[in-house]
């Protein structure tokens, strides 16, 4: 290998190593916060509709918030934030995601840094056509309150299809 | 530095023709790969689109492609600011391909091993050139600033570590990249000149068929 291709290489492995570290240490600092709520109790003077959210912890126990008003511009995530008072901590995820991942809801889960801890929130979407849950492909912020109106959370240690009520 | 020409078309249709495949190459691609983000061919084919048939094709592409897969993603349509800085970061694939076909980049390499390592980090810096713009834009919609300067630096702050945090989407796009560069690129572009598309004679490189009207 010349100097011509070594050099460029090491600058890569250098550059993508300071990046990384980067993300690393400065992420969960400035980030890691229970973030990303535009307050959101009917913004914009936009008509309000009802939705219902329901979250289960995976060992028998279930919240249901029914029937919350909402703008209509609004998506689940800002849902999520404002039923659980804010006591969520997630990180929002930019370009291609654009939307947060959700690690604790009301102190429960696994933190973005919790060696030992595996479990995870998984989002589904009520199919209100066939009566089942469907497994949201994106996240909470990307689900608007105006094509659906009914969202679990669900945690489970392994196997997010173990969610009772799933369609497949 | 012998600069070396850019490809003449024989005639428009086989241009459009190039620039339609190659554009539904991409987007047929990328729906593929929807499942691992930012794991994407569409940048070498960017690259190899240019480096083959220059600019010409090259942007068009970048600018239908981006845009069809911006408003229609299964993650959801970008915002329409961010369609532009998605374009601008595409480009960096286009200007790679562009310059390393002007000034032989790749060319210089005596050995093939090293052929295609040259490849592989002009698609890892070109990743990194394209990560850095569209994490910035994305930066410049989530954080606020008293002013103008603090705001364009509260964003590039933002971009930098959003880039791999909470997920190493950054790291992962650059180091697919490398491995999609060093892998298809040569082998599609030593394919392509196999292929008969390309024909070289009196005015240079020359693309489609002999006996198509010239343009």
């Amino acid at each position: 290998m010349n100097c011509r291709i070594f050099a460029p290489m090491m600058i890569a492995i250098a550059l993508l190593g300071v990046f990384w570290g980067l993300a690393e240490y400065f992420g969960p600092r400035l980030l890691n916060i229970p973030s990303g709520s535009n307050d959101s109790s009917g913004s914009q003077g936009t008509a309000n509709m009802n939705v219902t959210l329901l979250i289960d912890f995976g060992n028998g126990t279930k919240l249901w918030f029914n029937d919350t008003k909402v703008a209509r511009t609004e998506n689940f995530y800002t849902v999520t934030y404002n039923d659980v008072r804010g006591d969520l901590e997630a990180v929002w995820n930019g370009y291609p995601i654009n939307a947060h991942l959700v690690y604790k809801i009301m102190g429960y889960g696994c933190g973005s840094t919790s060696p030992g801890c595996n479990g995870y929130w998984s989002l589904w979407v009520w199919n209100a056509s066939i009566g089942c849950w469907s497994y949201s492909e994106v996240g909470a912020d990307l689900v608007s309150v105006q094509g659906v109106t009914m969202v679990a959370w669900y945690f489970a240690d392994n196997d997010p299809h173990s969610f009772p009520g799933n369609c497949s | 530095m012998s600069a070396r020409p850019s490809p003449i078309f024989r005639n428009v249709s086989s241009k459009v023709g190039i620039i339609a495949a190659f554009t539904a190459l991409n987007l047929a691609t990328d729906y593929m790969l929807t499942g691992l983000p930012n794991v994407k061919f569409m940048d070498a084919f960017y690259f190899i689109a240019t480096f083959e048939f220059g600019l010409s094709v090259g942007l068009p592409v970048v600018c239908f492609t981006r845009t069809a897969y911006a408003i229609v993603n299964p993650l959801g349509a970008a915002p329409g600011f961010l369609i532009v800085f998605l374009v601008v970061g595409d480009s960096m694939y286009v200007l790679s391909g562009y310059l390393s076909r002007r000034f032989r980049l790749v060319e210089k390499e005596s050995s093939a091993g090293d052929r295609v390592l040259s490849i592989g980090l002009i698609g890892l810096f070109s990743a990194l050139g394209f990560d850095l713009i569209t994490n910035f834009g994305t930066g410049l919609s989530m954080v606020g600033g008293s002013g103008l300067q603090s705001h364009l630096w509260g964003a590039l702050v933002f971009g930098l570590i959003t880039m791999n945090f909470p997920l190493p989407l950054g790291i992962v796009h650059e180091a697919s990249d490398f491995l999609f560069f060093s892998t298809l690129v040569p082998s599609s572009l030593a394919l392509l000149s196999r292929s008969g598309l390309i024909t070289t004679g009196p005015l240079g490189r020359v693309i489609g068929k002999r006996g198509d009207n010239q343009n």
